[in-house]
């Protein structure tokens, strides 16, 4: 994608965003006593100044859509699989935390993000899923007196 | 001279220099560590206090203080994860230089430039604290806004290549910051039904979302296409590269004095923050550089500026603390705290019926400036060594990090989605090149911004003309419009040339 169809289309979409947020801010804002300066002041007025943003960078983009020389990058399919791994990973992490427990879920996850950097090394897998949830927490346990999810599932 | 004697002799206790240097070492530390900010070490640090003499326990304070800004610089400058707010502009170009081989250079003139910084305030705080004070306390409602709307410009000063994508990102992070509860009315806004969102967006799953879990969703890609070095960070072999000679310090020192006097300046006015004079010292220093393209790209100029202002507001913070027995933020309110639970009372009395206590704390100040020097210099390889991890190993680790460290700041897992959510939008901000320091500052400002307009408006009776009849208020508003014009033809003097 070139650097100007990113600009269309980063800019249609916030558009539409800030158009969205305009149309819900009666529902989603109290209104206090209704003057000029009600809680609804500042998101209407950021809310104008995004759609109008948004659709000069639109413009922008439209006005330079034939400038730039598209250049393509393969592997493209394996990248996104990365990220969506780590982003999997850390909402695994943080919705099962609570329940499973933190040096649990911390050793499943260190584990799988360094599968997901591409560290194969057996033994050092081991070490993380070994040593640094546990370290974490004795860190926080004793240094700032805050404790981690013990796990509801482990009593 | 008599206050100087007593007061040299009660600082220079043992146990008074050892926690010193142990609360700089914790500052740091925890500093460091993303999630874990500065008024958090302090307040866990205040309970200990209350079994030390007053002296050794404001000693060790201030250790955790100073050490904690400056610590943040430290995984700024090396991952990309700025350890506090205000390092999130030390990481702009800390972290550009840090992957050209040049960490050891970033950190050292991090290092040099926040001592600088804190020397200076020190030395305000020592021999001008009535006067700054009178000052700071002249900041209303008018003020505090026609400030905010000023340093709202450096947005235009830390947008790259468009000003229309800064000031978009900045944009939206002023949207952000709006979500929760009004602060005036205690209307619920934006929240969309979900109860965690009434008390608003965490401000630190935002930080370690938009830059660390950002940068980290980079590097996996990076890693997907085959374009992950073996190690993160790879150190020059060069020796100009890990130093920085006299010449380089000549040249930053405009800089890092320029840092320290908005560092100063912005410390000593109540509410503001270290952050909001980073970024503003960042962004002058982008103004006045004669070489404003490197900024954003590893410019020594970008890390200095930030550092000198963030470390120079430690010093300030402490005035109208010990003038006027007002705390400015909540460092200080907590050393107000640690000071009244051993009978002593800030304000004028406080010189006059605690002369050697005073001026053994002032000189204490000096000596933890001092010991910072020496601590954070003997650790500088410690750390660069902690970093040269292969990233298969670095980057869970600072995942591991991220997310533990968003967890304890409010030990809610909904903000570790937050600051997923913020991660993801930060990938997006990359890849679609929009900056992500605007979005940090609009959610800084925003409430600032906001707030005092509508104070100012209401004590007004609804008229503006008190934001041009009051100096300082239609001072920086006279500065807005000349920043705004100037980036203006700057910007459509560089079109005409393209």
């Amino acid at each position: 994608m070139t650097q100007a169809t990113r600009d269309l289309s980063a800019g249609l979409l916030l558009a539409a965003l800030g158009c969205a947020l305009l149309a819900a801010i009666p529902s989603q804002v109290g209104m206090g006593d209704g003057g000029w300066f009600s809680p609804a002041f500042m998101p209407a007025v950021i809310g104008i100044v995004i759609v109008a943003l948004a659709l000069l960078l639109a413009v922008q983009g439209w006005l330079r859509r034939h400038q730039e020389v598209v250049a393509r990058v393969e592997g493209r399919g394996r990248a996104w699989l990365a990220i969506c791994a780590v982003v999997a990973i850390i909402a695994g992490q943080a919705a099962l935390m609570t329940y499973a427990g933190y040096i649990a879920t911390g050793a499943v996850a260190v584990v799988l993000l360094a599968l997901t950097y591409g560290h194969r090394r057996w033994w050092h897998l081991v070490l993380l899923a070994v040593v640094v949830p546990p370290a974490l927490q004795l860190f926080f346990r004793y240094t700032m007196l805050v404790l981690l999810p013990q796990g509801s599932w482990l009593g | 001279m008599e206050h100087l004697a007593a007061g040299l002799d009660l600082i220079l206790a043992w146990q008074n220099v050892a926690l010193m240097a142990l609360g700089l070492v914790v500052g740091i530390v925890i500093g460091a560590i993303p999630g874990l900010n500065v008024p958090l070490a302090v307040a866990l640090a205040l309970p200990f206090t209350f079994h030390l003499p007053p002296l050794a326990g404001l000693s060790m304070l201030l250790g955790i203080y100073k050490g904690g800004t400056y610590g943040g610089s430290i995984a700024a400058v090396l991952i990309n994860v700025p350890g506090t707010p205000a390092a999130a502009a030390t990481a702009m170009d800390g972290y550009k230089l840090a992957r050209a081989g040049k960490a050891g250079k970033a950190l050292k003139t991090s290092l040099y430039a926040s001592v600088f910084g804190e020397l200076v305030s020190d030395i305000v705080l020592i021999v001008l604290a009535a006067q700054v004070a009178r000052i700071a306390l002249a900041f209303g409602p008018h003020e505090f806004f026609a400030l905010g709307l000023f340093s709202l410009t450096i947005i235009a000063l830390v947008s790259g290549k468009s000003l229309t994508r800064g000031l978009l990102s900045g944009a939206v992070g002023v949207l952000l910051a709006t979500v929760g509860l009004d602060p005036l009315d205690g209307e619920v806004r934006l929240a969309f039904g979900v109860y965690e969102l009434t008390g608003g967006l965490n401000f630190i799953a935002l930080i370690i979302g938009a830059f660390a879990i950002a940068e980290c969703l980079v590097q996996a890609e990076n890693r997907a296409l085959g374009k992950l070095a073996a190690q993160v960070l790879s150190m020059s072999a060069e020796r100009a590269d890990n130093r920085v000679s006299a010449a380089e310090l000549r040249a930053l020192l405009p800089t890092v004095l320029r840092g320290t006097g908005i560092g100063v300046f912005i410390g000593a006015i109540p509410g503001i923050g270290a952050a909001i004079a980073a970024f503003m010292s960042y962004g002058l220093a982008k103004r006045l550089s004669k070489q404003p393209e490197t900024f954003g790209e590893g410019a020594l100029e970008g890390v200095a500026a930030a550092e000198s202002a963030n470390n120079a507001v430690t010093g300030s913070t402490l005035i109208p603390l010990l003038t006027l027995g007002i705390p400015g933020d909540v460092i200080t309110a907590i050393m107000l705290g640690a000071l009244t639970v051993h009978g002593l009372i800030p304000g004028p009395t406080l010189f006059q019926q605690q002369g050697d206590f005073v001026t053994a704390l002032l000189i204490g100040m000096l000596m933890v400036t001092g010991l910072h020097l020496v601590i954070g210099r003997l650790g500088l390889p410690l750390f660069i060594h902690a970093v040269r991890l292969p990233p298969g190993i670095l980057f869970p680790l600072v995942v591991m990090l991220c997310v533990t460290g968003t967890y304890v700041a409010t030990s809610n897992t909904f903000d570790v989605f937050v600051m997923l959510a913020f991660g993801v939008l930060g990938y997006g901000m990359v890849k679609f090149d929009f900056p992500i320091p605007p979005l940090l500052i609009g959610f800084i400002l925003g409430p600032l911004v906001e707030v005092s307009l509508r104070q100012a408006v209401i004590l007004s009776n609804n008229g503006a003309w008190d934001f041009v009849t009051r100096p300082v208020s239609a001072g920086f508003l006279a500065l807005t419009v000349i920043v705004i014009g100037s980036v203006i033809r700057q910007r459509l003097k560089q079109a005409r040339q393209t």
